[in-house]
């Protein structure tokens, strides 16, 4: 129990420090741990996330960490070659919905991660004409399979922003491709653009009726 | 009894592969390269999904409900250590003798001080368990991965792990440990249900990530494999995305471990 508390403390500790040098331009290593470390936190110190409450999640999500993700390339890369033919108003509501989804992905997944898992950050080094860098993270889970989790990262020009997440070695972004692509050729964009938003809405109601 | 059970499982699995054929007649118009068997794969998951949803999950949950989880992380535990062995025994045909000797190292440790392998010891010390399978050396020796192809029950495969899955099967340890053909058996039963329960949880990030549960399990399965064959360091996937560079993996040496 004090050993957890420690550890709690030690969290915070770090996260206090973390959002202080947020104010300079955050190596992306540094981001990857700021941000997995507070979500961690969060998730972890709550009862009703654990059992899975992904609108809460959510919610905070949305007000901290999510500035640090690039939905907009996110999308771009799911869509793949296609994602030209789209005019500016098809990528923009695209990428609403795909944002919308992708969140919740992120939710579900993290939920997932209880206090007796830990993250491992492997070792990163950063050079100085670097502009897309993976962060590789391992997720420890007693009694179970570590699973690798990496942070596709870009340099944009005021900070670092998280393009793609992979486990073990699925791209939570890039699994869709396919399944869009054969969405556009059947139905056009606008099918597309229709097929996740159905999806959000049939997720959206499903999360408030239980 | 024997005899007519093995009958019988044959013609039962004659009998899922034909309903798999007939539920899959409608076949999608662009194919992806990869999976030019789309008809029968798309009738083969829906035929899986349908025995899950009926039998495999219910008991599945059953098991989950009646053994607490620290039991469960036991049998976790015991037939991972057996898999361990092939793990090991892979990364040596793959050349790969630090990883072998992390793994087979496992087993001496788990076998000897975590109790025939109930508990993980060594992977509380930090010599984690690593995935490796026949399937994976074949592919490290070059041979392609062919066609995806859902198989019966077990599901995603394709055509070079679907002979990477026999080779497995017919190598594994198992059968020194449980000689009875019925205890063989149940062992194997006993494992699947195991895996199957300890899948629960994930269940619902695909149920409600994926547009199309078929595509989607399909193309993970597919980038999981991948990364396996390369150790966690696959060729970029970003070539599509015209405004972006390749992704450039950072450390060489990290991946190695």
């Amino acid at each position: 129990m004090m050993l957890l508390h420690f550890r709690k403390f030690f969290l915070l500790a770090g996260l206090f420090i973390a959002t202080i040098a947020q104010a300079e331009f955050l190596p992306p290593d540094q981001l990857v741990k700021q941000i997995t470390q507070e979500t961690y936190l969060y998730v972890n110190h709550d009862a009703s996330l654990q059992k899975g409450d992904s609108s809460k999640l959510i919610e905070w999500a949305e007000k901290s960490i999510l500035k640090d993700f690039d939905f907009n390339r996110m999308t771009r890369l799911a869509v793949g070659k296609d994602w030209r033919q789209a005019t500016p108003e098809q990528q923009k509501q695209l990428t609403h919905e795909f944002r919308k989804l992708l969140v919740r992905t992120f939710a579900n997944a993290f939920l997932g991660i209880k206090k007796e898992q830990t993250i491992e950050y492997k070792p990163f080094k950063l050079n100085p004409d670097d502009q897309n860098v993976v962060v590789k993270t391992l997720i420890v889970k007693p009694g179970a399979k570590p699973i690798d989790v990496n942070f596709s990262m870009e340099k944009m020009t005021d900070s670092w922003k998280v393009y793609d997440v992979t486990m073990a070695g699925i791209s939570l972004i890039t699994n869709y491709r396919d399944a869009f692509s054969q969405e556009i050729h059947t139905n056009g964009v606008d099918g597309l653009i229709k097929m996740l938003a159905e999806k959000n809405k049939q997720l959206d109601q499903k999360s408030k009726a239980s | 009894m024997q005899v007519l059970s093995k009958i019988n499982m044959r013609q039962w699995v004659a009998a899922v592969v034909l309903a798999a054929l007939m539920t899959g007649c409608a076949t999608t118009e662009r194919a992806n390269p990869r999976d030019p068997w789309e008809g029968y794969n798309r009738g083969m998951f829906q035929v899986n999904d349908a025995i899950d949803k009926v039998l495999v999950k219910p008991v599945a949950i059953g098991y989950d409900f009646i053994l607490p989880e620290p039991l469960r992380i036991l049998v976790t535990n015991f037939f991972s250590n057996i898999g361990d062995v092939m793990i090991g025994v892979n990364d040596l045909l793959q050349g790969r003798g630090e990883q072998a000797f992390n793994d087979l190292g496992r087993v001496v440790i788990n076998t000897t001080l975590g109790f025939g392998g109930l508990f993980d010891v060594a992977g509380n010390a930090g010599w984690y368990k690593s995935d490796n399978d026949f399937g994976v050396t074949f592919g490290r020796w070059g041979v392609p991965p062919g066609p995806y192809f859902v198989l019966p029950i077990l599901g995603p495969s394709d055509v070079r792990d679907t002979f990477g899955w026999a080779a497995d099967i017919a190598a594994s340890p198992i059968d020194l440990i449980f000689r009875d053909p019925t205890a063989y058996y149940t062992a194997w039963g006993v494992r699947f249900l195991n895996t199957r329960a300890n899948l629960l949880p994930a269940e619902k990030i695909i149920e409600e990530a994926a547009t199309d549960k078929y595509s989607y399990l399909r193309d993970a399965f597919m980038q999981n494999r991948l990364n396996l064959i390369y150790d966690g360091a696959p060729p970029g996937i970003d070539a599509d995305d015209d405004a972006a560079p390749k992704t450039a993996t950072n450390d060489g040496a990290a991946s190695q471990q």
